[in-house]
């Protein structure tokens, strides 16, 4: 006999909620649109990203240049969508380093309690006392202005909040009965950790990996604007909005220099911002 | 079309369109002799070459040509190069002490005269950081000294251009035109070669002139240094000539020699000997300025102790080139006080331009017992003691310079502009801003982006100027002279001055520019 109710994991039920959340769901879906574009749209077009014709710098959008050319006669469109593979690629590479470095600490630090979670987590206070764009400018003035380098940098410098919640959460965790059982059964700390611990804390983990991404690319912005970031001809839209806020001037606008880097990077920020938002609200589950 | 078959169209024409990328123009004659050159060279199609780097002082200007120079290797000689910027003091230091690649240089000279330009890369001159040296290059130059014939001298300056030129340490993009952004209430300003703009005749009059007279310049990035004996930038000596009185000064029209401290001057028959005969002037703090303070001063430039970079602009006087070499003591060079008020100079032999020379930071005096006093802070506001029409009251670094009026300035009745302030933003388009706003009421460079709206209040004239990159020829691949050719061959000079610069300046495939060509 088959059953009338199946039984839902709550991840299966979050997801639900999530998907009834009309404003995340279609973020979630422009997001993944644009990811995509960022992939696509450079492969598609005629354009090179690097090819300059210098004849036709700062060209208005016209039937050749659908949005426009730079100052050094560039297409806009195939770079403002190769600069945003570069600011995705920030975004999620600095997230998934910032995931590792932060689960684990975290997750060590709660589990083994005592003198060492003292230890680990006032030395992440430190870190968060430390001004960490400040810390990144000297780290790549010492390392060098290395594309990869940014992604790692930014990574290792925004761990800290994540550790905190994972912490927060294997700190109640232990208590539970699952994990008694478990270490009655004599499986060691390391197992507990990642076969128990890890899969129960995945929710608000992954919520508050989605809000990371848009700070990392924002950062990232923020480095290009100080001309820190990554150098020529690869581009991102931090280093476009610079460029093109550079030649916001009171005689000419080249307003599309500025309005397509920069509606592409507020769109996925907002979108961004929203599928976290609608995450953690269906993974919350006290809200309820 | 029923809106639904629009993706459907689009998603054809996007798939249509892969893999077609912008194919390149069929390559003019001057890069298929680059390619070649550079398959001599061992790297055919760029394969093999390593990446160097290409570095310039932070600025969109540079910015844009020079990521134009890397997409015109990339695309002509298959040669990556990765872009540094730097700020202009560090810049200057990393080209001055040989750690760079290829860098972007420029050379304003500050005379007339190809011979200006040319001693820039002679063996012994300490402004060249390419290592390239070249014993005929040195023999020609020496030949254009000796000779007192101008048409033999014309050739010999030609040919060692062309030698120089040859052996390629550098590449010439464009020369320059000046470019200045003149409020019209700004009076008694000239367009000269030199782009030098004294402003003690300046007055501000008419419509839109501030109430409290104050003349507000941008004088751009920070100078690398205020010392005289070591300033070797144009914004350092946009300040000093205000601040220091040499024996002779650029005038205001043509940026000429005129009688400054000095009244006159006698010359020996055999031109090597000049006698300069003082006026009665007192530093600001009291003291005369007599013939000793130059003796001082000169010696203090010459020293290898001083580290000036810029030495081997004192090379026509006798025993220079040998102080600066380190085989002689300062004190044996050709210039001595014959009394308070008379300088006796000897020079190595007669040298046609010794007025204009006399007009280089250099050669300004500086004040003995301060320099003793205060070491390296002995130009700074406080520790200042000057000579010249202004002093400086208030340096703020990198955002600006105070300057008013020197009571103590021997001709005070003739500086009719009483302060000035000195900007200090580097930003191109942030300063054309503040200008548009009034807050500043010079601007000596345009932004780019409206270089070519030529408004009543925007000056052009030519210059005495050249842009060009510097190849660090001791560096592996850059010491094979064939590398260095293509790489200059495969840079298309007329396109960069025509669609990224703008402004009239001309493509260069020299380094004398137009104001300094003989002819």
């Amino acid at each position: 006999m088959e059953l009338a109710i199946q039984g839902r994991s709550p991840t299966q039920l979050a997801l639900g909620r999530f998907r009834k959340n009309r404003r995340a769901w279609i973020s979630f879906w422009l997001l993944l649109v644009l990811g995509l574009s960022t992939v696509v749209v450079p492969w598609s077009t005629s354009h090179d990203f690097r090819t300059q014709t210098l004849e036709r710098s700062k060209e208005a959008p016209n039937g050749t240049y659908w949005m426009g050319t730079d100052a050094n006669g560039r297409d806009l469109m195939v770079r403002t969508f190769m600069g945003g593979r570069i600011s995705f690629a920030v975004g999620l590479l600095a997230t998934v380093i910032s995931l590792a470095i932060g689960v684990a600490y975290g997750a060590i630090a709660g589990f083994i309690r005592g003198k060492t979670d003292t230890l680990m987590m006032r030395f992440v206070d430190v870190l968060y006392g430390l001004p960490h764009m400040f810390l990144v400018i000297i780290a790549m003035a010492i390392f060098g202005k290395t594309f990869l380098l940014v992604f790692i940098i930014l990574g290792c410098f925004s761990w800290m909040t994540m550790a905190r919640i994972v912490r927060g959460q294997v700190l109640s965790l232990r208590e539970k009965e699952f994990v008694e059982a478990a270490r009655a059964l004599g499986v060691s700390t390391g197992s507990i950790i990642s076969r128990h611990m890890i899969p129960n804390i995945l929710g608000p983990v992954i919520v508050y990996a989605t809000l990371t991404v848009p700070s990392v690319m924002l950062q990232e912005s923020f480095l290009s604007f100080l001309g820190l970031g990554i150098s020529e001809p690869q581009t991102s839209w931090g280093v476009l909005i610079n460029e093109g806020a550079n030649s916001l001037n009171p005689i000419r606008v080249y307003w599309w220099l500025v309005v397509f880097p920069g509606s592409f990077l507020a769109l996925t920020l907002f979108t961004l911002n929203s599928v976290g938002d609608g995450l953690r609200d269906a993974f919350d589950v006290q809200q309820r | 079309m029923s809106s639904s078959a629009r993706p459907l169209v689009l998603a054809v024409a996007l798939l249509a369109g892969c893999g077609r990328k912008d194919s390149p123009p069929p390559a003019p004659p001057e890069v298929l002799e680059a390619r070649k050159l550079l398959a001599e060279a061992g790297f055919p199609g760029g394969v093999g070459f390593p990446t160097l780097e290409l570095l310039y002082n932070t600025d969109e200007y540079h910015q844009k040509i020079a990521a134009a120079i890397q997409e015109m290797w990339r695309v002509n000689l298959g040669v990556a190069v990765d872009l540094r910027n730097l700020e202009f003091p560090i810049f200057m230091g990393m080209v001055h002490r040989g750690e760079f690649d290829i860098a972007r240089q420029a050379y304003v000279g500050e005379y007339a005269d190809p011979y200006a330009f040319l001693e820039l890369f002679s063996a012994d001159s300490r402004s060249n950081s390419t290592g390239w040296q070249s014993p005929r290059y040195e023999e020609l130059l020496a030949s254009s000294e000796a000779t007192s014939d101008p048409s033999r001298r014309r050739e010999a300056l030609e040919q060692a251009e062309r030698v120089l030129l040859d052996g390629v340490p550098l590449f010439p993009i464009f020369h320059y035109v000046a470019h200045n952004m003149i409020k019209p209430f700004v009076k008694g300003v000239f367009p000269n070669t030199r782009d030098i703009h004294p402003l003690q005749g300046v007055t501000l009059e008419g419509a839109n002139a501030p109430k409290d007279g104050v003349l507000i310049f941008n004088g751009g990035a920070e100078p690398r240094s205020l010392d005289p004996a070591l300033s070797q930038d144009v914004g350092g000596y946009k300040i000093l000539m205000h601040l220091l009185e040499g024996l002779v000064m650029p005038d205001a029209k043509e940026g000429a020699p005129q009688p400054a401290l000095a009244d006159r001057w006698d010359v020996s028959e055999d031109g090597r000997t000049w006698t300069f005969h003082l006026r009665e002037a007192k530093w600001s703090n009291g003291d005369p300025v007599t013939a000793g303070d130059f003796v001082y001063s000169w010696r203090r430039a010459v020293d290898p102790k001083t580290g000036s970079g810029y030495s081997h602009r004192m090379y026509a006087l006798r025993g220079a080139r040998e102080i600066v070499k380190g085989d002689a003591d300062p004190s044996t060079l050709g210039v001595r006080a014959l009394d308070e008020r008379t300088l006796e100079v000897s020079l190595v032999r007669r040298t046609p331009y010794f007025l204009q020379i006399l007009c280089i930071n250099l050669f300004f005096p500086v004040h003995r017992a301060t320099v003793e006093k205060h070491g390296a802070r002995f130009m700074e506001p406080g520790n200042a003691v000057v000579n010249g029409p202004y002093v400086m009251t208030e340096w703020s670094l990198k955002k600006r310079k105070v300057f008013v009026r020197n009571p103590a300035y021997r001709a005070v009745d003739e500086v009719k502009l009483a302060k000035f302030i000195f900007l200090a933003v580097e930003n191109a388009d942030t300063a054309f801003n503040l200008y548009e706003g009034g807050q500043c009421h010079w601007l000596f460079r345009i932004p780019l982006a409206y270089v070519d709206i030529r408004r009543a209040d925007h000056w052009v004239n030519p210059y005495n100027a050249t842009y060009f990159y510097a190849f660090n020829t001791r560096k592996k691949p850059l010491d094979d002279g064939r590398v260095r050719k293509a790489l200059s061959l495969a840079v298309d000079r007329e396109k960069i001055a025509k669609y990224i610069l703008r402004g009239g300046e001309t493509p260069a495939t020299r380094l004398v520019p137009p104001p300094s060509q003989l002819r």
